[in-house]
């Protein structure tokens, strides 16, 4: 009974880890249309940032914070200098997936040739000690790691409903002509949806880093498929989608780790394949959440 | 006159059915056709017939669903509910590709160029009969065969440029052309596939003034080669002059089937218009 | 000539003549068709073992040396594992090509076969009887081994240059047909193309068969020459490898495309090669990757046809003597 719970529990934290990446991916998505694949070397840098911070006695919380704004700078920075002026040009999908593929190289190899090959670990515990929930098992860095990500998902709800930005970046993403015609200032708000993705992309680095025992330069990418089957199953560009479809993923990932280990990413691997085939808009329509009616 | 064959009526092989020749038997026939897009009614039970060798005209104003009976008819369409028959079989279940196979060619309204090709390029591609074409033809013919008929063809093609003075453009990337010239490379190239029958989405939109005579000339000797021609338009004087009966749509359903001054006369097609 | 460098050398024309024939097969599917076929090194990879295991014979299960698992085995005498292989190529794209060639956005498409790359990395990985997992095949005899090993590299050489030669053929045949018009046009615009009678489907389907068949031979020749094969020579960035240097080298053009598989294939990781020596080995992996990933990004930008452009089809007109000079529209 407490194994299946254990591996319930397993799959929360991977879904809290999933959940902030996937609705940082599909922000992105959903405001220029072009699956960022060098999502996750944003991620990287920012928990490598980190772990200098850390390694410096600067305190966790602290270092999540430089985390997001190095996520967000460089998620900007990104934007601007190359997405932007590919697609101003009418590049074609395909082509900006193999510049986004070709960054994810460049960033990755870049960190590589930075740090080096070896493996690293964060100099961080906060609490060995095993909490029960229920029946499962976890430890104080999985609850904050947890906790970190309802946060966040309140507070992006919150931004969403609640904030003019919020409402703009709702509008933006449903119907993007309608919105700049009715006043919204697209370019601002793409950079707004850029940095608190961005910020995303870094937060979700630390977390990682922090769940994993070990990591090196090209730890974060083997996560990239995982985020993107999550970003298309809950809908491209739909958040609430994302945070749903990151417990999916989480729990199928945190399920099969039971049974079949070394299979376990490819539960959602395969996921993704089956989602892009038969129903590439994902759970769109049937979850119509963050859609409200003109 | 040069460019098209005196007989087009047709060396491909016939679907099922007997070729239409009598006035009785109509080439086309589209009965109860209905189709909505998320609740949205686009068209309701849409019924008429096109005899073999007819130049019709499919008109109304904006929104009335003439370009969504085209594609369902061309097959890029479902419809919901309703049958096409083409030549006496139904084609319901057919692709796209596979209705343009059996003769139901289509022009679109915006014209749909191959970019990176050039303008020869685009009408040598259309015809159907050069072989070639598959990877088991071309492994297992010798050259000769098609390099033969491909001269041939584009003599053809060259010829069909030079009506519209288009002649000097015949090796120059499609992507290079006026918006004009693409609508006639449109228009020519669907010539070229060797149709029954031609679907013509607006021909004569953003054509130059100078070349509107020669696209009448073309399509009226493409109905004496045999084709027959169903096409949406909204310049009315044209369709006047080219149409022997009209199909009038409003909303989504046939409100008239006629000669055009007749219809204009009908109070619901004014109206129709009117009220756009 | 020292026979060390002899050998080197003739390993470098392997190489190239290898990368040409995976190249050529990718450009048909992505340059002439329009199929972003990111699973492309799975063919290449299948190649290879079916090769491999056709030459070693079958594995020995439980015997006191340990010794290599894998699937199934024969000793077949050379150039039959390497038909076999390419046949098993084109029989695996049979099988897959269906599903994967539907009517689905190109970037969503790309990831899909990325993925799909992934998970047969993953799987041959962790299944340890199907191709011998992360170790992969090795000790794969060479085909003239009676035959000092400069002689062999070189005879080896001959070899890939007759592959190369056949499957220059081929391609030219298919380039100088009105398929080459059929192809692009379905590269160009599906829509048209399917209205014009053409079987948009039929025709992917056949050029993902007729590349991945290509990528089969590329693999079963090159491992009948290097004797190993493990899951760290097919990782998905491979393909990305291939496809800069289709684009680069430039796409829809066979000499651009060898231009290409010349320069990335070999020319990169040879040139690195003589770099003086800085920091950690692993940091030449590093800068060699970083290198590509920003040549493309500067290609596609500069210079998106590639060093060799597609060669624009010119027609001499009736009733012209020369070909005469069109302008521009």
């Amino acid at each position: 009974m407490s194994l299946i719970e254990q591996g319930i529990g397993f799959g929360l934290i991977q879904a809290s880890i999933i959940a902030i990446a996937s609705v940082g991916f599909t922000m992105q998505f959903g405001i220029a249309n072009l699956l960022n694949l060098a999502f996750t070397e944003v991620m990287s840098l920012a928990g490598f940032v980190a772990y200098a911070t850390l390694s410096h006695s600067v305190n966790l919380w602290l270092s999540l914070i430089v985390a997001a704004c190095v996520g967000a700078v460089s998620s900007l920075a990104i934007s601007k200098l190359l997405y932007d002026p590919f697609r101003r040009r009418g590049a074609k999908p395909f082509t900006l997936v193999i510049v986004s593929l070709a960054l994810n190289l460049l960033l990755q190899n870049g960190i590589l040739a930075v740090v080096g090959p070896s493996f690293f670990t964060y100099p961080v515990t906060l609490g060995q000690e095993n909490i029960r929930v229920l029946h499962a098992r976890f430890s104080g860095d999985e609850l904050i790691i947890i906790g970190i990500a309802v946060g966040i998902m309140l507070a992006l709800h919150l931004l969403l409903r609640f904030t003019q930005i919020g409402r703009a970046m709702r509008a933006m993403s449903a119907n993007r002509d309608l919105a700049r015609s009715s006043g919204i200032p697209a370019a601002r708000v793409e950079a707004v949806v850029w940095a608190i993705s961005g910020a995303l992309a870094g937060i979700a680095g630390v977390v990682l880093f922090l769940n994993v025992s070990t990591f090196n330069p090209a730890t974060a990418s083997s996560f990239l498929v995982v985020i993107i089957a999550a970003a298309v199953l809950g809908g491209a560009g739909e958040v609430y989608g994302a945070m749903l479809a990151a417990v999916i993923v989480g729990e199928a990932i945190g399920i099969t780790s039971l049974w079949i280990p070394s299979y376990s990413t490819v539960s959602a691997f395969v996921l993704l394949v089956i989602v892009l085939m038969l129903r590439p808009e994902g759970v769109r329509g049937i979850l119509n959440l963050s859609r409200e009616a003109a | 006159m040069s460019g098209v064959p005196t007989e087009m009526k047709l060396m491909r092989s016939a679907g099922p059915g007997p070729a239409a020749s009598t006035l009785e038997q109509s080439l086309l026939s589209v009965a109860g056709v209905s189709r909505s897009f998320g609740g949205v009614r686009a068209v309701t039970d849409v019924s008429f017939a096109v005899p073999a060798g007819a130049l019709y005209g499919l008109i109304g104003p904006n929104g009335a669903g003439k370009s969504t009976v085209m594609n369902i008819i061309a097959g890029t369409e479902r419809t919901d509910r309703g049958t096409i028959e083409f030549r006496g079989a139904v084609v319901n279940r057919l692709a796209d590709f596979q209705r343009a196979r059996r003769g139901i060619v289509r022009a679109f309204q915006h014209a749909t160029v191959f970019g990176r090709m050039t303008v020869l390029e685009s009408l040598l591609v259309a015809y159907p009969d050069l072989p070639g074409q598959t990877y088991r033809d071309v492994f297992s013919r010798p050259r000769r065969r098609w390099a033969e008929r491909e001269q041939a063809l584009i003599e053809r093609s060259v010829a069909l440029l030079d009506r519209f003075d288009m002649r000097r453009t015949a090796n120059e990337y499609t992507s290079n052309l006026s918006g004009g010239q693409k609508k006639l490379l449109e228009l020519m190239r669907a010539v070229c596939a060797d149709p029954v029958l031609l679907l013509l989405d607006e021909p004569f939109a953003g054509v130059h003034v100078r070349n509107v005579e020669a696209v009448c000339e073309l399509l009226a000797e493409v109905r004496d080669g045999g084709v027959t021609i169903l096409m949406t338009e909204h310049e009315l004087n044209l369709v006047e002059r080219l149409c022997e009966v009209v199909i009038v749509m409003a909303r989504g359903s046939v409100i008239y089937q006629g000669s055009l001054t007749e219809g204009l006369r009908e109070q619901e097609v004014i109206e129709a218009y009117v009220a756009g | 000539m020292s026979s060390g460098l002899s050998i080197y050398i003739a390993t470098l024309f392997v190489y190239a003549g290898v990368s040409i024939i995976a190249c050529w097969g990718l450009d048909l599917q992505y340059g002439s068709t329009g199929i972003p076929n990111f699973a492309y090194i799975i063919f290449q990879a299948i190649g290879a073992y079916v090769a491999a295991m056709l030459t070693l014979g079958p594995a020995k299960h439980g015997s006191v040396i340990t010794y290599q698992q894998y699937l199934f085995g024969a000793r077949l005498p050379y150039p039959l594992p390497i038909l076999l292989a390419t046949f098993a190529g084109a029989a695996l794209s049979v099988v897959v090509g269906p599903f994967l060639l539907r009517r689905l956005r190109e970037d969503y498409l790309a990831i899909a076969m990325l993925v799909l790359s992934l998970i047969a990395t993953v799987v041959t990985e962790a299944d340890v009887g199907l191709v011998n997992g992360t170790t992969g095949i090795f000790n794969v005899p060479e085909p003239f081994g009676s035959l000092s090993p400069a002689t062999q590299s070189w005879i080896y050489v001959g070899t890939v240059a007759i592959g190369v030669l056949i499957c220059a053929a081929v391609v030219r045949r298919i380039v100088h047909s009105p398929l080459d018009r059929v192809l692009r046009s379905v590269r160009e615009n599906e829509v048209a193309a399917s209205s014009l009678g053409k079987n948009v489907r039929g025709a992917k389907l056949a050029t993902f068969i007729a590349g991945n068949t290509m990528a089969a031979f590329s693999g079963a020749l090159l491992i009948e020459f290097i004797g190993a094969w493990a899951p760290s020579g097919w990782e998905y960035a491979e393909t990305f490898v291939y496809f800069s240097a289709v684009i680069i080298g430039g796409r829809g053009r066979r000499g651009g495309v060898a231009v290409g598989a010349v320069i990335l294939g070999v020319g990169i990781s040879e040139a690195v090669r003589y770099l003086p020596t800085f920091g950690d080995p692993s940091l030449v992996g590093a800068v060699q990757f970083m290198f590509i990933g920003a040549l493309i990004i500067a290609f596609l930008w500069w210079r998106p046809e590639g060093i060799l452009p597609e060669r624009k089809r010119v027609f001499r007109l009736p009733d012209e003597a020369p070909l005469v000079e069109v302008e521009s529209a």
